[in-house]
């Protein structure tokens, strides 16, 4: 346990209050297991994906068939406390399953087969499933079918649609407008590969409102917004492709491999839209008015991600020291749900642009054409429903004067460089858009 | 006063903090900066002035921004920061020491006195350094600084050229642009404020009302132009320009390199690192990539930066832009430089429109082809 990384046991409990799924499934036990038979995934190989099998440890081991994943998204409303105690009126697609669905919470890593033909122990601490994400994150394997069924329990319109960072773009999915009290249920179309924002976006609708004004992303700030990464069928890597540029270190490879995989999600608050949005009055909302005083990660922000006892699994990655031309290190997913522009400024390592918007798209004004590169950065803007995928090298720090000795942690800060997000209630630095990732020498 | 059980209140009230003491494990440095705080007022081109801080060396006087720290890469470097009467520290942005040389509170400590923060230069590009201690306030209040890691000397240069990093391109002519704005109302708060206790000092909300590169403010003018010579260009023509651009400030810029006005000839710049790393393909090969040209949108405040080149800059990023060179030159001729501020907040229109009305954020400075 060297590194620091709970199992799937210990993860549960450290996410008290997240629902479990064996209220869905009868079990005894709140954990849940991914089976995937006999078959490890190195010998799987690209086949792998057809051979994975959701279920309970025990019930469906090895002998699951293949069939729509369901998961029930409720759109209600609940509160959100701030790191200064503040508790914020949100909205939010609340799966009745508890956090993501019968998946992957708690979930712990399918041993993986080694060359030689040994079990890779170890592979409990490594890769995919050991990760620990936030709420708001729906994982799919590649051909996975997930089916949803979508109850709006809010007093106005909602919807769930994927859509492009440019809202000039034609969306992935849009299942339009659900009238209060109303339930569809439908299929996720199949995505490549990647992370993407699942979200209500009807307040891009000029009908949708009273006033006259751009509303893209104030449901989505308000809450109603979640991370779906759709993987690739060795789940253990991420494959960069169209409609991204191939950004890959590996020569003529299609996909990377990393150790484990984060999602921070970047979003900010501005009270006075919640209290609007609690007293049923969110149409009245005018997107100049924006003034966010909460800058958070993953629905949390300064100590509460970073350092206090309640620093996150999910927000805190945590890596052996690798070897950057050899080993990849943590896949970080990194997405802008927010309204205002935020940029990631990591510590430490600079962070390889694996997806995502490039660094010098012309994003406010213009999506413009780029060129396949290599890019090597410290501070990542994230423009709101920017998605990147990043990969962090976990490399010893290379501006060190002297030779960094083993067996340290060492702790580094990531947090947002657009300063006024490192705030809350309009000071308390740094208690806003603030985590640590800790490299282990 | 909220209750001190407060956990985030705890967290930024109560950094680790030290007086003076020795950095672990120090070794003899080959190049050493002094960086020391003081205070001063700074004017502004309303005829107004305010607070600022800085960082000073034994000869620099009270500059803003701070002085440039120059290295080679190789280098093992001291920088000296002594605190006066509060806590300070330094970080050297996009320099990656272990965590006790980062100058970051809560992963290492606060500074009251003095501290030597050392580093080795690794990787040769464009970076800076500011504190770390309530960051949002103090490095709006001007306690940062650019610095840049050149290179080991080729000796295959001819005289007068240099390189950005080993292998790439080589340059003539310098600027190390760093796009600053001030709000004047936070250069009202106190050292600490909103730290140790819960009052909102509105630090969450930022309307700079003044822009500047490398501390010269734009003009209240609507034709004018930042002319002092480390902005403004002048270079024969394809001589090699290097532009290493900084946001220091919390919102980001568009830079617009506009035609020139008689001849209509165009600049054709391109990008070849950021935060100090060169773009590379996939062999790991330099790859320089092109400077967008905007391709819609007429703008409503000025004329229409429509087919211009234009790249935007993020709060803290670099950008090493270069162009000019012996294989594109550039025609004679006084190309303007556009550096558009945006507001912070959404939808981030240009500072130009409400609720500012005005001309002058747009930072204007030329580029000179002889």
């Amino acid at each position: 346990m060297r590194e620091g990384v709970k199992t799937g046991a210990q993860a549960s409990e450290a996410e008290e209050g997240s629902s479990s799924p064996e209220a869905r499934v009868g079990q005894t036990t709140r954990r849940q297991f991914l089976t995937y038979g006999a078959v490890g995934l190195a010998t799987a190989g690209a086949a792998g994906a057809g051979l994975l099998r959701w279920g309970n440890r025990g019930a469906t081991a090895g002998a699951g068939t293949a069939g729509p994943r369901h998961i029930d998204l409720d759109i209600t409303h609940r509160i959100e406390t701030m790191v200064d105690g503040t508790q914020l009126f949100t909205w939010m697609y609340l799966p009745r399953q508890g956090k993501a669905g019968p998946f992957p919470d708690g979930a712990t890593l399918p041993t993986r087969t080694l060359d030689d033909g040994t079990m890779a122990t170890y592979q409990v601490l490594r890769h995919h499933w050991a990760s620990v994400f936030p709420e708001r994150v729906i994982p799919v394997l590649a051909g996975e079918t997930l089916e949803i069924t979508l109850t709006n329990n809010l007093g106005e319109p909602h919807n769930f649609a994927i859509r492009e960072e440019d809202v000039e773009l034609p969306k992935y999915f849009d299942t339009g407008a659900l009238p209060p009290g109303q339930s569809t249920t439908f299929t996720l179309p199949p995505l490549p590969p990647g992370t993407y924002i699942f979200e209500d976006d009807l307040d891009t609708l000029p009908e949708f409102w009273n006033t006259p004004e751009d509303h893209g992303g104030v449901c989505r700030s308000l809450g109603l917004h979640g991370v779906l990464i759709v993987s690739p069928p060795d789940p253990w890597t991420v494959v960069s492709g169209p409609p991204n540029m191939p950004l890959l270190p590996a020569p003529g490879g299609e996909a990377v491999e990393f150790e484990r995989q984060y999602v921070w999600v970047f979003n900010d608050h501005d009270p006075a839209w919640n209290a609007l949005a609690q007293a049923g009055r969110a149409r009245e909302i005018d997107m100049a008015t924006h003034i966010p005083r909460y800058f958070t990660i993953n629905g949390r922000s300064g100590v509460d991600c970073a350092a206090g006892p309640g620093a996150g699994l999910d927000t805190r990655p945590c890596g052996m020291l690798r070897d950057p031309h050899s080993e990849p290190g943590q896949l970080i997913r990194a997405v802008n749900v927010g309204i205002e522009i935020h940029g990631m400024h990591i510590h430490g390592n600079h962070v390889q642009v694996l997806k995502g918007a490039p660094p010098f798209r012309f994003k406010l004004e213009d999506p413009v054409e780029f060129v396949p590169h290599l890019a090597f950065k410290d501070v990542v803007p994230l423009h709101p429903r920017d998605r990147y995928d990043l990969l962090l090298p976990c490399e010893l720090p290379r501006d060190a004067a002297t030779t960094v000795a083993p067996g340290q942690q060492l702790h580094y800060p990531m947090h947002s460089h657009s300063e006024p997000s490192q705030t809350a209630g309009g000071g308390l630095y740094p208690g806003g858009q603030l985590t640590d990732w800790i490299l282990l020498t | 006063m909220a209750s001190t059980t407060l956990p985030q209140l705890e967290f930024a009230c109560n950094m680790p903090k030290v007086g003076s003491i020795d950095t672990p494990n120090g070794i003899p440095a080959d190049k050493t900066f002094v960086r020391k705080f003081f205070s001063d007022r700074l004017v502004l081109p309303d005829g107004t002035d305010t607070e600022i801080w800085g960082f000073e060396d034994d000869t620099s006087g009270h500059t803003y921004p701070a002085p440039l720290i120059r290295v080679t890469e190789g280098d093992v470097a001291h920088t000296v920061m002594s605190a006066s009467k509060r806590v300070h520290t330094i970080h050297h942005h996009g320099i990656e020491p272990e965590p006790v040389n980062d100058g970051v509170g809560h992963t290492s400590f606060e500074v009251s006195g003095s501290y030597t923060y050392q580093w080795r230069a690794a990787t040769a590009g464009s970076y800076f350094y500011h504190c770390h201690v309530n960051t949002t306030l103090h490095v709006q209040m001007g306690l940062f600084g650019a610095l840049v890691v050149d290179p080991k000397p080729d000796p295959s240069l001819k005289p007068g050229e240099k390189q950005a990093f080993a292998g790439g391109p080589v340059y003539e002519v310098e600027r190390y642009w760093v796009f600053g704005s001030i709000d004047p109302r936070w250069h009202g708060l106190n050292h600490a404020a909103g730290l140790c206790d819960t009052q909102d000092v509105g630090l969450n909300d930022f309307r700079p009302r003044y822009v500047a590169v490398n501390g010269s403010f734009q003009p209240f003018d609507p034709s004018g132009l930042i002319t002092s010579p480390d902005v403004a260009v002048t270079a024969r023509s394809g001589q090699p320009i290097l532009l290493r651009c900084l946001d220091s400030t919390y919102v980001p810029q568009v830079v617009v390199f506009r035609p020139e006005p008689n001849t209509g000839a165009t600049l054709s710049p391109v990008l070849i690192a950021s935060d100090g790393r060169p773009f590379r393909d996939r062999s790991g090969a330099f790859t320089p990539v092109p400077v967008a040209r905007q391709s819609r949108g007429p703008s409503t405040v000025r004329p229409s930066t429509k087919g211009c080149p234009v790249f935007i800059i993020s709060s803290a990023e670099r950008y090493d832009v270069l162009l000019n060179t012996a294989d594109d030159p550039a025609p004679p001729g006084v190309y303007p430089v556009e550096i558009e501020f945006r507001q912070w907040r959404h939808p981030h229109p240009p500072i130009t429109q409400a609720p500012i009305n005005a001309p002058f954020f747009v930072a204007r400075t030329t580029i000179t082809i002889t």
